[in-house]
This record gives structure tokens, C-alpha cells and sequence, in this order.
């Protein structure tokens, strides 16, 4: 019989076990109140790191409108091609009929396909033509996923000016870039459970943070000003074998852009066919020396500041004059003129004369006050300073050189809302481009068929004053009166710029045609020049500011006979379209005058010469109907 | 024994009693037959058993339902999807064909039109379509049976060409 153990033995060993037991079980307590008491939220986190799959939405871009509810940008949705290459059992073959509607290298394609991921892009964004040729072919392991992408269905038109966004649809240049984070929205969230094999369980609502849509974004521009801007140049460049050019429509009363067109052409929907250098918006990024169109500004200080009088008379040397060291000379040889003529005839040796009244200071000054030297603040990425030195860097010739326009570095913007600042009385206003940004709507975008039913009478400018931004005052008004004057004779007959009336309409302006650097000699050269005109039409009631820039066109390029033209047409069209009547028509008023009277018009409540309410706006003269009376 | 068992709405209403039984031959009308307790039991057994039995059935139903109507949300959804976006390619197309670009290539490459001249434009003092209760001259009262005031320009101009003596179309080929 097998020894039974003694109790002590059995109790000695029972009491072992239990400790070891209770200890373990201790340990095991121990380590679960720490992990469920003091731990939790680290291992929760890691379980639903391990559980949970965040999948984020991309929120709709924000649709673009012009002034008349066009749309310049819209997000569409196009098909993006992928290969799953575990799934293909013969990589050659498929690469080889995908490559001729892919139109990549066959053998790039095999090496894609080839592949051991499980998915791969082949070709993202392309055509609906592409996906249905690819999709008739019915290869296994060949997809489509749809992607939102920009598009821009006014193509090249407005291209430097709203830019582009990239394939991330984020904002890259122009109005796109500047408001990329209204035009975004939030993104969307939708929170999935996976399995351990990393499949979803609930694929779709598990919890779902809806995106919210981008804002809209209604601009200033017109699309039928900025064609008639875009066509006119196109013209002038290809009749003159111009290098480029740029046109600018504002309305001088509230500082809105109407068109800014810019050669050479950039079509947003086809960047990558375009140089970097052709993105940019040189309307507000390049400088030039404006030439003669900156005696505008001499001129108005000189007036301002009552160093001369629009009639004295002034010795214009016959044409040649020394002053600075160096002679300077005249296009056209004239004597003794009035100050009118002196500007109407673009007189060098007058304006050098009239400069050295007013001083270094005081013409830096002006200088600065019409707003060069300083960037003006429109709503659109890289705009350009200028280049306005301080009289303490000046030579001896800079007085007179910037008082004609050289030495002097400005963008066409400025030089648009320098001759603005005649137009509207003496105001200097804020050039921008957005007219209102609307809130995005959450889910997806439906857009009403009824969006564009704009009447046609609110197609002409017609917004609110308070759109309108002010920077200062430069002139006094009675000034700005009499510098309308003057600069109305530019266009007349004995001026340099009779090519730029419009016929039953008046017309005020200054052509510019300045001589370019050579790189190669450091010098101006003989031959390549900007041509240019600025000007305002009506001229006692402007409607709309024009600038036109002609870049290096062949030939005598004289502002007055290249860009004088252009300012006519464009001038023409738009004064049409906006229904403002010729002076000579005998009827009463335009049409939508009630419109204009009831505010939708910058500044028109105020009767003529009569500030309006707001002291920090400039007071439009006279209603568009009265004009017709006068 | 009789196995039968009467769910009962009221003792004395036979007509509205359920009868459940498994080989019932004999029915007394009067009164429970069986054992007392013990038939309760298996009464209460079985009524449990045939609500959970309906119970489980409507959930289910409820289940399968859900799982239905659910598909055809999303098939909806997707629906209405292919549509929005359908409805958005229409609306790029048509700002794409309206761009101001295209009218005018057609109208004068295809349709040999010309821009208007001056001369054929007519400006109307707004004041004089406004009926003379609202501060204007009265001249026009109505035209095209809509109210003068809300007229887009161009019905005012095709009146005015009308009153020349020609038609829009004439005035084009002048």
C-alpha cells in the first residue's frame, strides 16, 4: 500500500498552491484595474486604431461666377483608371492595348501592371472618352474610380486671372490660390470598422461626418467685357507681331474689375501644356515704364499743387531742350503752347519744364499718393510693388525722367487705377475682383437650372456702393474736373490719340509709347517699345477705365496709333453693352436708370457735383440716364 | 386525458375561444379540462414559446425589411447621384456652347450677322415706361403683357424696331 502523506506535508503544499494562486490572480487584478482604470484611453485608442478606419471625404470645391452668374469654374466628376496587377494574367497583352488610349509608353504600362501591389493608377482624370473606349474593352483587373476635378468652361478666357487648382484640387494661382480656403470647404469623415483581415464591416454610414461644400465665389468680371478685352488684343497683337499685351476694364467708382486680359494666352484646363511664365498674371506681377501715360499724374500734381494753370502758356523749345545734363527732345517739335497742349501733345520738354516747378518731393510724393511704390491690394496672389526709388536715390535727370515716365517701375493695375483716380474725381480705390462669397451647402452640390436667370439689365456693373473700398483722397475734385478737360484734348484732333475716340461718346486719355531697356547694351532701345493708352469713356461721367498694353508690336509702335485703336473698340463694345447712351442720341435716359436710381449703382444716389452720403466714397456725378439729356 | 387547452377571452364566450390542442377529441364548453396546475403550466410554456416564435418572426421580417428598403435607398441614392451628375456635365456643356466666343463665331461664320450699328440702337427713358402712378410719364403702359418696368432691354428695342417699320430679322440685313 503507497504511503498516504502526513497532513502537515499536504497542508504545507495546499497553502503554496493557494498563495501562488492568489498572487497570480492579484497580478492579474492588479494589471486589469490598470488597464481599464488608469490606461484605458491609451488602449482604447489602440484598439480603435486597430478596429477603425478613417476614410476622409473631400468636400466639393466652390463653384467661380462672373457678374452675371457664368460659371468660370466648376468641379466635375471625371474617371480615374487603376489596375489591380494581381488580377491581370497577362500584363503584355492588356499594356499593350491600353497604351494607344492611355497614350503612355507601353512599356511603362507593363512595368505598372507587372507589379505586386494590389492597386495601382494607371492614368487619373481622364477623358469620359478614354474611360468608355478603355471600359469597351472589358479587361479584368482594369477599373474606374470617379474623382472630382476643376474645370474651367470658358477655357483660356479668365485663365490668368482665376489661375488653376492641382489634382489635389487645392488652389495653385490666381483667384484660385487667393481664396483656396474658402473654395475648399471642411472635409468630410467616414468612420469604418474593419475586420482583422482589414475588410470593412459596415462600408457605408458606420459614422459619417458629412463634407462641407466650398463657398462660391461671385467675381466682378464680365465675361462678355473680358472676351471683347481678350479679342481686341488678340487683334492688335496679331496685326502688330506684338510680343504681349494686357487690357484692363475697371470701373473707376468702386475700383471693380471688369476684365484683365493678358497675353500670352493661358488656358487653366491644359496647365501642363503651358511655361510657368505664361501662368503669371502680368497685369499685377510685371513693371514697366509706363512712358508719357504717367504725365497724367505730373499733370495733375502740377495742377493740384498750382504750379502752373491749364492755359499759361509754356515753351516747348522747338523740340529740343537741355536740362540734367542731356537733352531731351520731343516727338514732335513744338513752341510756345498752352499747358493743355503741352499734355495733349505729350510734350517731353514741357513736362520736364512743368516738373522741375513742382520739385523732387513733391512729385514723389504725388507719385506715391496715385499709388505707386506700394501694392494696392486686390484680392489676387503676387501682385507687384512697383518701383518707385526715393528722391534721395534720384540723379540729376530722374526729376525729369519720371516725370515722362521712365525710371519708374509700375504694373498696368496701377497705371489703371492711377487714371481711375481722374475719372472718379480725385479717389484712389482698391482694385478687386470679389463681388460676394456665398456659403457652400452641406451634401452635394445641386444647381438650380433657374441659377443664371439674371435679367439682362443687371448684366451692366450695377453694385452696391458699399463694395466699393476706398484707400484715399489724391485730388481735389476740382482738379480731377479740369485734368478731364485736359486729357479730352489728348483725343482730339490735336492730340496724340484721335485713334482712341469713340464715336458719339467722349472720351478722355494719355497714350504712352516707352522705349525699352536693352539687356544687351544696358540702354533704350531704338526699336522695341510699350505701346499704351489709358483712358476713361464718358469722360465727364466715366463708366469705365481702359488701359491697353502693347508689348514690343513692330514698327513705329506709338501708343496713339497701337493701343489708342484698341481702347476705341473695346470702348465701343462695352459703352454698347452696358447700354450707356452716345451723348448725341437725343433720348431721355437709358433703360435701367431707375436701377442705377434705387442703388444698385457705386456712388449714383448723389446728384450731380454732390458728395454722396458715405465721406469716404467717391460720388459718382451723374446717373447713366442723365447723360442722354445733356 | 384530454389534452386540450383554451386560451380563453372570457370564460363564457366560447366563440371568441382559441382552441389549441394536440388530439382533442373530447371539448367541454363549461369549464378547463385537464389538470389543474399542471395544464397551466404547459399553457403558459406555450404561449411563451409561440410569442417568442412571433417575436423572433417580426424581428426577422423587421431585419429583412430593413436590409430591403436599405438597398433601395442606396440604389436611390445612386440614382440621384448619376443624375446630379449628369445634370452638372448638361450644365459645363451649356456654359461651354454659350461662351460668348462661340455665339459670335456663329453668328457671323455661320449665320452672317453684324454688329449693330448706332444708329440702330434706341435709347428709352425708363421714366416713360413706368406707369404715371409710379412716378413715370405713362407713355408705355404694358407691353408683351408683362409690366414696362421689369422689361429686359431687348423686348424694348424689338418694340422700338417694330415701330421703325421692320422687324429685328430686316434690321439685321441692312
Amino acid at each position: 500500500m503507497p504511503k498516504r502523506p502526513t497532513p502537515s506535508f499536504k497542508r504545507s503544499h495546499f497553502i503554496l498552491v493557494a498563495s501562488l494562486l492568489t498572487a497570480g490572480f492579484l497580478m492579474v487584478m492588479i494589471r486589469l484595474i490598470m488597464v481599464q482604470g488608469f490606461q484605458n484611453h491609451e488602449w482604447l485608442k489602440r484598439a480603435e486604431q486597430e478596429h477603425e478606419k478613417n476614410i476622409s471625404i473631400e468636400a466639393e470645391r466652390g463653384t467661380i461666377y462672373d457678374r452675371a452668374g457664368n460659371i468660370l469654374a466648376i468641379n466635375v466628376e471625371v474617371p480615374s483608371v487603376y489596375a489591380v496587377p494581381t488580377a491581370i494574367r497577362n500584363p503584355s497583352a492588356v499594356s499593350r492595348l491600353l497604351a494607344p488610349v492611355l497614350k503612355i509608353d507601353a512599356k511603362v504600362l507593363l512595368r505598372k501592371l507587372s507589379d505586386e501591389k494590389s492597386f495601382v493608377w494607371l492614368q487619373r482624370k481622364i477623358g469620359p472618352e478614354k474611360a468608355q473606349e478603355i471600359g469597351k474593352k472589358q479587361i479584368e483587373g482594369i477599373g474606374f474610380v470617379m474623382e472630382s476635378q476643376r474645370f474651367y468652361p470658358k477655357r483660356a478666357l479668365f485663365g490668368h486671372l482665376l489661375g488653376f487648382a492641382g489634382m489635389d484640387n487645392r488652389g495653385l494661382e490666381g483667384v484660385e490660390l487667393k481664396y483656396d480656403s474658402s473654395l475648399r470647404g471642411e472635409k468630410g469623415w467616414l468612420v469604418v470598422e474593419r475586420d482583422a483581415h482589414g475588410k470593412s464591416i459596415f462600408p457605408k454610414g458606420f459614422d459619417y461626418i458629412a463634407p462641407s461644400r466650398g463657398k462660391d465665389l461671385h467675381l466682378t468680371v464680365d465675361e462678355v467685357i473680358q472676351y471683347v478685352s481678350e479679342r481686341e488684343l488678340d487683334r492688335v497683337i496679331e496685326k502688330t507681331n506684338a510680343k504681349g499685351g494686357t487690357v484692363i476694364v475697371m470701373d473707376p467708382w468702386s475700383g471693380e474689375i471688369l476684365s484683365m486680359a493678358v497675353r500670352p494666352r493661358f488656358n487653366p484646363n491644359r496647365v501642363g501644356e503651358h511655361l510657368p511664365a505664361e501662368w503669371r498674371n502680368r497685369a499685377i506681377t510685371d513693371v514697366y515704364e509706363p512712358g508719357s501715360t504717367l504725365k497724367i499724374i505730373t499733370a495733375s500734381a502740377a495742377l493740384e499743387e498750382k504750379v502752373v494753370a491749364p492755359d499759361e502758356m509754356i515753351d516747348c523749345e522747338e523740340g529740343a531742350y537741355f536740362i540734367g545734363g542731356t537733352v531731351i527732345h520731343d516727338h514732335l517739335p513744338i513752341g510756345v503752347v498752352s499747358f493743355r497742349q503741352v499734355v495733349a501733345k505729350s510734350s517731353n520738354i514741357g513736362t520736364a519744364k512743368i516738373a522741375q516747378r513742382l520739385g523732387e518731393e513733391r512729385l514723389a510724393s504725388y507719385m506715391r499718393a496715385f499709388g505707386f511704390g506700394e501694392k494696392l491690394g486686390i484680392d489676387l496672389m503676387g501682385e507687384s510693388a512697383g518701383l518707385v526709388r526715393d528722391p534721395k536715390q534720384w540723379s540729376k535727370r530722374s526729376l525729369v525722367s519720371i516725370a515722362m515716365g521712365q525710371e519708374i517701375g509700375v504694373t498696368p493695375l496701377q497705371m489703371a487705377a492711377a487714371a481711375s483716380v481722374v475719372a472718379n474725381g480725385g479717389w484712389l480705390m482698391t482694385p478687386h475682383l470679389i463681388k460676394e462669397i456665398k456659403e457652400g451647402r452641406k451634401g452635394p452640390d445641386i444647381l438650380q437650372a433657374d441659377q443664371k436667370s439674371i435679367p439682362q439689365m443687371d448684366r451692366r456693373p450695377a453694385v452696391s456702393s458699399s463694395s466699393a473700398r476706398t484707400r484715399r483722397r489724391v485730388i481735389s475734385e476740382g482738379t480731377a474736373r479740369e485734368m478731364v478737360r485736359i486729357l479730352g484734348e489728348v483725343v482730339s484732333k490735336s492730340g496724340t490719340a484721335e485713334q482712341a475716340g469713340i464715336p458719339g461718346y467722349s472720351v478722355a486719355g494719355k497714350t504712352g509709347t516707352a522705349q525699352k531697356i536693352d539687356p544687351a547694351t544696358g540702354r533704350y532701345s531704338p526699336d522695341r517699345f510699350v505701346s499704351s493708352f489709358v483712358g476713361f469713356a464718358p469722360a465727364e461721367d466715366p463708366v469705365v477705365t481702359i488701359l491697353v498694353i502693347v508689348d514690343e508690336p513692330e514698327g513705329k509702335g506709338w501708343g496713339g496709333t497701337v493701343a489708342g485703336p484698341v481702347f476705341s473698340a473695346i470702348g465701343k463694345e462695352v459703352l454698347h453693352y452696358l447700354k450707356v447712351p452716345p451723348v448725341a442720341e437725343p433720348a431721355g435716359t437709358v433703360l435701367t436708370a431707375s436701377l442705377r436710381d434705387q442703388g444698385d449703382f457705386p456712388g449714383n444716389a448723389a446728384p450731380i457735383g454732390v458728395f454722396s452720403s458715405r465721406p469716404d466714397l467717391p460720388a459718382r456725378k451723374a446717373s447713366v440716364g442723365n447723360r442722354g439729356a445733356r | 386525458m384530454s389534452r386540450l387547452i383554451k386560451i380563453g377571452l372570457g370564460a363564457k364566450n366560447y366563440g371568441a375561444l382559441i382552441k389549441i390542442g394536440l388530439g382533442a377529441k373530447n371539448y367541454d364548453p363549461r369549464g378547463v379540462v385537464g389538470g389543474g396546475n399542471e395544464n397551466h403550466g404547459a399553457l403558459l410554456i406555450l404561449a411563451l414559446g409561440g410569442a417568442i416564435l412571433i417575436l423572433a418572426f417580426l424581428s426577422l421580417w423587421q431585419r429583412n425589411q430593413m436590409i430591403y428598403i436599405g438597398y433601395e435607398i442606396e440604389q436611390l441614392k445612386e440614382e440621384r447621384e448619376a443624375l446630379l451628375r449628369a445634370q452638372k456635365e448638361l450644365l459645363v456643356e451649356a456654359e461651354s456652347l454659350s461662351a460668348v466666343e462661340r455665339i459670335e463665331r456663329i453668328a457671323v461664320e455661320q449665320l452672317a450677322m453684324k454688329p449693330s450699328l448706332s444708329q440702330q440702337r434706341i435709347y428709352i427713358n425708363a421714366q416713360d415706361l413706368l406707369p404715371s402712378s409710379e412716378g413715370g410719364q405713362g407713355m408705355i403702359k404694358n407691353i408683351g403683357g408683362r409690366r414696362s418696368g421689369s422689361l429686359p432691354a431687348e423686348r424694348v428695342s424689338t418694340g422700338k424696331d417694330v415701330l421703325n417699320g421692320g422687324s429685328p430679322a430686316a434690321n439685321l440685313k441692312k
